[in-house]
């Protein structure tokens, strides 16, 4: 009796092997999308906008400045003052864009565009800040991008009141 | 054979921690992600012709300078307006009534005044005929310290819906 109990329950025994490979698939999925997808991203309120154009497949290596509400500077989740910015700027907007895009216009002006994502609720001067040390000589960057939400409501509004028309 | 049997038995892994362990990582993650949504953007420009960027004069069809400032000046603003100020911006209130919006040096009651004071601005421009028209007409923005980002971007979608497209900001803050 005894004998062919433990049998039974040895010959029952659950093989883990796959749960585990399934497990540690799903962590590594985890740990490589919250890398990559917020790496740039603050979390900020941004702003809500009807006119803004889809932020669709930016380009690969794009600049991103967030702008917090007290009004530090944050690139990669590494807060810095202004200075900072600045150096962390020069250092990477004439590196090779993809595709062979040019780095410089016919002026000698980045044609690298830089995003900058402030919070609805920042003074706009520390936003200002950041373009006056994109215009300076050795950067040169003139192309901007405001970062915002999309307000979908009053765009789905928007759009309709256009059609009726 | 029967002893060796047993020493095998007796050397299997209990794998109930690592599996404990593993999904107490699993839900970690599963709370802490946040998957990148997707946002918009406004396309502006800085002044390639002035200040440290000379270049060659571009041509310009029609310039439009807009103003924005305060109504309270900074030096009376305390630390307690801007808390409010903030707070009542938060909650989705506009905050109209603590700007003023100065279009060619005129100020304008609220943000559908400016709409349609800049649709007749636009109707009156004669149509551009290709990219390098559009970008001959110009609009300067000129916000001043104290103005806060989303009143910024509430005057760009105004502009960008009355079709300029070529926006261009102006202005140093005080203390670059």
């Amino acid at each position: 009796m005894g004998q062919a109990s433990s049998a039974l329950m040895e010959g029952s025994t659950l093989d883990m092997t796959p749960m585990i490979d399934v497990v540690f698939q799903l962590i590594i999925f985890f740990m490589i999308a919250i890398d990559m997808s917020q790496q740039d991203l603050e979390d900020l309120q941004m702003p809500k906008s009807v006119q803004a154009a889809d932020d669709k497949d930016p380009e690969e290596g794009r600049l991103y400045v967030n702008v917090n509400r007290k009004g530090d500077y944050i690139i990669k989740r590494q807060p810095m003052t202004i200075d900072e910015l600045e150096a962390n700027l020069r250092a990477r907007v004439f590196l090779p864009r993809p595709k062979g895009l040019p780095v410089k216009d016919k002026d000698g002006l980045a044609e690298r565009p830089i995003l900058i994502r402030a919070d609805r609720a920042t003074e706009f001067k520390h936003v200002q800040k950041v373009m006056y040390k994109c215009a300076l000589e050795g950067l040169k960057v003139w192309k901007l991008e405001l970062g915002v939400s999309q307000d979908e409501q009053a765009k789905a509004a928007a759009d309709a009141a256009a059609q009726a028309k | 054979m029967g002893a060796r049997d047993e020493a095998t038995s007796e050397t299997r892994m209990d794998m109930t921690p690592m599996i404990d362990v593993t999904f107490q990582l699993i839900i970690f993650f599963m709370c802490n992600i946040k998957f990148r949504m997707l946002e918009g953007k406004l396309q502006t420009y800085l002044p390639k012709d002035v200040g440290v960027n000379p270049t060659q004069h571009e041509h310009v069809l029609e310039k439009i300078d807009i103003r924005i400032e305060r109504t309270v000046a900074k030096s009376e603003l305390g630390l307690d307006d801007v808390a409010r100020f903030r707070k009542w911006s938060d909650a989705g209130g506009t905050t109209m009534g603590q700007v003023r919006i100065l279009l060619r040096g005129e100020p304008v009651k609220d943000m559908e005044a400016l709409r349609s004071r800049l649709a007749a601005i636009r109707a009156r421009i004669p149509g551009p005929t290709d990219a390098a028209d559009e970008d001959s007409i110009k609009m300067n923005l000129e916000p001043l310290p104290g103005v806060l980002y989303e009143d910024v971007v509430r005057v760009v979608d105004v502009a960008l819906d009355a079709k300029f497209t070529s926006l261009t900001f102006r202005g140093v803050p005080i203390d670059a």
